[in-house]
């Protein structure tokens, strides 16, 4: 008969408490009517539990028949509003309806468990959405929650206070943490999903794109998402060289900018480089797309990833999780080839568009001899004519090449980038649009540099018959300190200013704490999110293990965890009386060196009893058993003040076996 | 009272739970919370999800810690011994068992079960017929815990085995231990039986069921003892000398009877005699009548008091066997 815990209103209060923890980071992304649901079914427990509404139990038939039509209902509606489809958003909003269904029927011990349980499970849901520092931590919280849930279930009802039980699970947590290291570090770590995942989330991402239509990037601009990290292995190159290149766009119709599959032929991006290389790692945050950056130009990529004809870093697949990889670029490059194809497509302008461009491209085409003096000529004009640099320029009807370059005249980075790769093309220069970032700010604390949404960049890529493709930032004729300081000298801080404003003390601190919240998101994403099977390779190869398999990796771990139970056995049980029973040890051992003579000491028997029965058969020990059973009667039950090893020698000198054959 | 008492706490039969003696297997629930881990793994595995990793480490962590914390709860409790007051068959034995926390923490939710050995059988889902108690045994301390067990046969019920059993803190691993326990609880017969208490037929001299007894032979006075009538107490003497005393009669008149086994032959099986004799004790002793007890090989001299009802119900219960 085992003792069945009833559900009392603490352990409701603790379930409760437990689902909502875990459910508020799920909040943001459900419907509302799904929350009202949950929320209303939470709320009728509540009140049942102070019996100011009835619950539906059998003995309500009509509120037990309206909970299981509220249960269609709810199933209903979410195959409805999912579209039948059971993916990842649907089935977190299936397990919270479930969820709130369970709180009526919380009525059984069993019922308690498979809650807190499936309350432990909720907070695997949230790591689909996010995976950050500030998550985990969260997470954390909700776990010891769960746990001292569990804690105060199992204590009796009213036997703990709450303070008391979330103490107890943040200790048991606290210890569990070294196990979870050891675990996360060790588990054999198999590349590659198991069964089918599903495509790429309809959650929108920011980042570049493969289109570029003039006023996109303005959204960027303002963004303080992190695109990447890099991590220098030696030396930085200068600012006005952080050139990270992205897509490249090689078709236009008049409007939009398109990346197109030319680029994509798998002949190799032939460079010549020269100068200092730089070697570093990249921490890419997941874009969903296959396109990876880094430094013009890659001379060394990571056998992931492919190098187009075009230079884009491409990667096997999709990136939906952070990557990272490793490079190497050189600053100062030559890149010589161009095809027949490319170049018919690098001249391309869409028929009858541009007309007021068009016609002073061909003049300046008539005026110079070369194409540097084209290329000169219309960064002149950026430079001489009235043109500024904002992220807020006025919008542009009608033709927006013309438009910008004779009317309205300012912009950012793809407005430059598209006009004058359109200059280019209309003067017979083969011409192509980059986009990609520019720039990056260090972090004071440690040696890497982020790269930010809002330095995204477009610049612009002239063919030159004897140097190849050449970068042309026109962007750098009307603002060149964007280009040399980077964008974040050139905009504010946008999202600081109004708590701050003119305070730059404050500001700085402000920075510098998010300098450090940085610095520990690069080392979680190194660490934790970074951790692949390839970094777990290299981990044991640091450690010195070569030619390892799965079946070594598992004794490793193995071994690691049961020294570190060790460990925590000897924390956890340090102050278990031990001296009573190393006493009654020696006593047990005195006695299984009787039973193998034949002594069998009976269950009721008391130690002076047993002695008094052996001696009176074997008068040759009597002498010795009676030593030993005095000793152990008083240090058992007088707590004399006795040497603790004294029963032990004793004991382990006595051989009741030897003495026999002496005898005999 | 003190042979009422079937055993007193004897200090050489101290257990203590240490690291051999107690076991340690999860529980449904945490067979339940291991499918989980489990699945947390395998979506990590799939889905490459870091924090999943961690959490189904964590979880796993807490399973394992779990380990400590559970043996933790048991180890280094001693039992001292039990006792037990007789009680009739067919109700609750009630064992009074004395646990010592010698450590500095509390012991929650310890389990106590009377835990028979018996064969095992794996399709029954309990082996115990007691039910079984939760208890929170403070630092430091003594505790006593009654202990009831479903009783049928009269005679001696020893203990034997108990099992002491916790699955605090998270109800995923259950640790127990035995404690092995020589106390006894004396069983009286079953006081059932419809036969009138049997006074006409062999009250000598008498011709009347006697509701009042008489008071022809005074015998003298004794000491007071529960369960003695009212109206034996001599008033007077307590007035005088501030002692309860009651007066004993010698009488072989209406209010003395011989409760025989011969009377009950009716009855046939040998249990039937015996629970119906029972039956007579008690109503006997409840009204106050002197009676005696003749059973083969045994015969008590007629008397009135709880000491003499013990005498009979203990000969009563241990006929045959002892």
């Amino acid at each position: 008969m085992k003792p069945h815990r009833t559900i009392e209103r603490e352990h409701v209060f603790w379930a409760l408490t437990s689902l909502v923890l875990a459910l508020i980071p799920h909040a943001s992304r459900f419907s509302a009517w799904l929350l009202i649901c949950f929320g209303s079914l939470a709320t009728w427990r509540l009140l049942g539990e102070y019996k100011i509404v009835p619950l539906p139990t059998r003995d309500h038939i009509v509120l037990w028949l309206g909970k299981q039509f509220l249960a269609l209902a709810a199933f209903s509606a979410i195959y409805i509003s999912y579209q039948g489809q059971l993916g990842r958003d649907a089935g977190v909003a299936l397990l919270t309806a479930l969820l709130g269904l369970k709180m009526l029927e919380l009525n059984r011990e069993r019922d308690f468990y498979i809650t807190m349980f499936l309350a432990y499970f909720l907070v695997v849901t949230n790591f689909f959405y996010s995976q950050t520092l500030a998550t985990a931590t969260f997470m954390l919280a909700v776990v010891m929650i769960v746990t001292a849930g569990l804690i105060s279930f199992n204590t009796g009802s009213g036997t703990m206070s709450v303070s008391r039980a979330i103490r107890i699970a943040g200790a048991y947590v606290a210890q569990a943490v070294p196990l979870m290291v050891v675990g996360f570090l060790l588990f054999p770590r198999i590349p590659g999903p198991l069964w089918g995942v599903e495509q790429a989330s309809s959650a929108a991402v920011t980042g570049l794109s493969n289109e570029m239509s003039i006023g996109h990037i303005t959204e960027l601009g303002v963004s303080d998402e992190i695109a990447f990290r890099v991590a220098f292995d030696g030396p930085v190159p200068a600012a006005k060289d952080l050139y990270w290149r992205g897509p490249v766009m090689w078709h236009t119709d008049g409007r939009n900018w398109t990346a197109g599959h030319i680029g994509d032929s798998p002949s190799r991006y032939e460079i010549s480089s020269s100068g200092q290389r730089y070697r570093y790692s990249v921490t890419l945050e997941p874009h969903y797309e296959r396109w990876m950056f880094g430094l013009e130009a890659v001379t060394k990529i990571s056998p992931d990833a492919r190098q187009t004809s075009d230079g884009r870093l491409l990667n096997k697949r999709r990136i939906r999780r952070r990557l990272r990889y490793s490079l190497e670029s050189q600053t100062e490059f030559k890149s010589t080839s161009i095809s027949a194809q490319e170049r018919r497509v690098a001249l391309e302008l869409p028929q009858g568009y541009h007309p007021e461009t068009l016609a002073l491209a061909s003049r300046w085409r008539d005026e110079t001899s070369t194409r540097q003096e084209i290329i000169g000529r219309a960064l002149r004009h950026f430079n001489e004519h009235t043109f500024s640099y904002t992220l807020t320029p006025r919008r542009l009807r009608g033709d927006t090449i013309d438009e910008f370059l004779f009317n309205t005249r300012e912009g950012f980075c793809e407005h430059y980038a598209a006009a004058f790769v359109t200059l280019m093309r209309a003067a017979e220069v083969p011409a192509r649009v980059v986009t990609g970032y520019q720039g990056g700010e260090f972090n004071t604390l440690s040696d890497y540099m982020i790269v930010r949404q809002r330095d995204a960049h477009a610049w612009a890529e002239v063919y030159l018959e004897d140097q190849g493709w050449v970068r042309v930032d026109p962007t750098a004729a009307v603002a060149p300190e964007r280009v040399s300081l980077g964008i974040n000298r050139v905009l504010p801080r946008r999202s600081l200013l109004p708590i701050l404003g003119t305070d730059f003390a404050r500001l700085e601190i402000f920075l510098r704490f998010g300098d450090v919240w940085d610095a520990m998101n690069y080392n979680w994403s190194q660490w934790v999110l970074g951790y692949t099977p390839k970094r777990q390779r290299q981990l044991l190869d640091d450690l010195g293990l070569d030619d390892w398999d799965y079946g070594d990796l598992i004794f490793l771990l193995t071994v690691g965890i049961a020294a570190l139970m060790v460990l925590l056995a000897l924390f956890v049980l340090r102050s278990i009386p031990q001296r009573l029973d190393r006493i009654t040890g020696a006593y047990d051992l005195f006695c299984r060196k009787l039973a193998k003579i034949g002594f069998e000491r009976r269950p009721s028997e008391g130690p002076v009893d047993f002695a008094n029965r052996v001696s009176s058969v074997r008068g040759d020990l009597a002498i010795e058993i009676h030593e030993i059973t005095e000793t152990y009667t008083i240090m058992r039950y007088a707590n004399a003040n006795l040497s603790n090893d004294c029963l032990t020698r004793l004991v382990r000198r006595f051989d009741a076996r030897q003495r026999r054959d002496a005898l005999q | 009272m003190s042979a009422a008492v079937a055993a007193s706490i004897n200090p050489t039969t101290r257990w203590t739970l240490n690291r051999k003696r107690v076991y340690i297997f999860p529980t449904r629930h945490g067979v339940m919370l291991g499918a989980t881990m489990f699945v947390i793994l395998l979506g990590s595995i799939n889905y490459d999800n870091a924090l999943g990793y961690l959490l189904a480490f964590l979880l796993f962590g807490l399973f394992l810690i779990g380990v400590l914390h559970t043996y933790r709860n048991l180890a280094g409790l001693s039992f001292l011994g039990a006792q037990a007051k007789p009680v009739f068959a067919g109700s609750l034995a009630e064992f009074s068992l004395s646990l010592e926390n010698r450590s500095t923490w509390q012991r929650f939710s310890i389990e106590i079960a009377h835990w028979p050995r018996r064969k095992i059988r794996w399709w029954r889902r309990s082996r115990t017929n007691a039910k079984c108690f939760t208890a929170v045994l403070p630092e430091n301390e003594q505790s006593s815990i009654n202990l009831k067990i479903v009783t049928r046969e009269r005679g001696w019920l020893a203990l034997g085995r108990v099992r002491i059993a916790s699955v605090f803190p998270l109800g995923i691993l259950r640790s127990w231990g035995y404690f092995e326990s020589d106390a006894q609880c004396l069983i009286y017969p079953q006081p059932i039986g419809k036969l009138a208490l049997p006074i006409r037929a062999h009250a000598i001299g008498s011709n009347h069921v006697g509701s009042t007894p008489g008071n022809d032979d005074f015998a003298g006075f004794r000491p007071y003892q529960p369960g003695d009538p009212i109206r034996t107490i001599s008033w007077k003497t307590l007035a005088k000398q501030d002692a309860l005393v009651v007066k004993r009669f010698t009488s072989g008149g209406a209010n003395r009877i011989n409760l025989r086994w011969e009377d009950c032959v009716s009855l046939g099986e040998q249990e039937r005699k015996l629970s119906q004799l029972t039956q007579w004790v008690i109503t006997a002793q409840k009204r106050g009548v002197i009676y005696g007890l003749e059973i083969p090989h045994i015969t008590i001299e007629p008397d009135n008091g709880a000491a003499h009802q013990q005498a009979c119900l203990r000969a009563l219960a241990l006929y045959g066997l002892a």
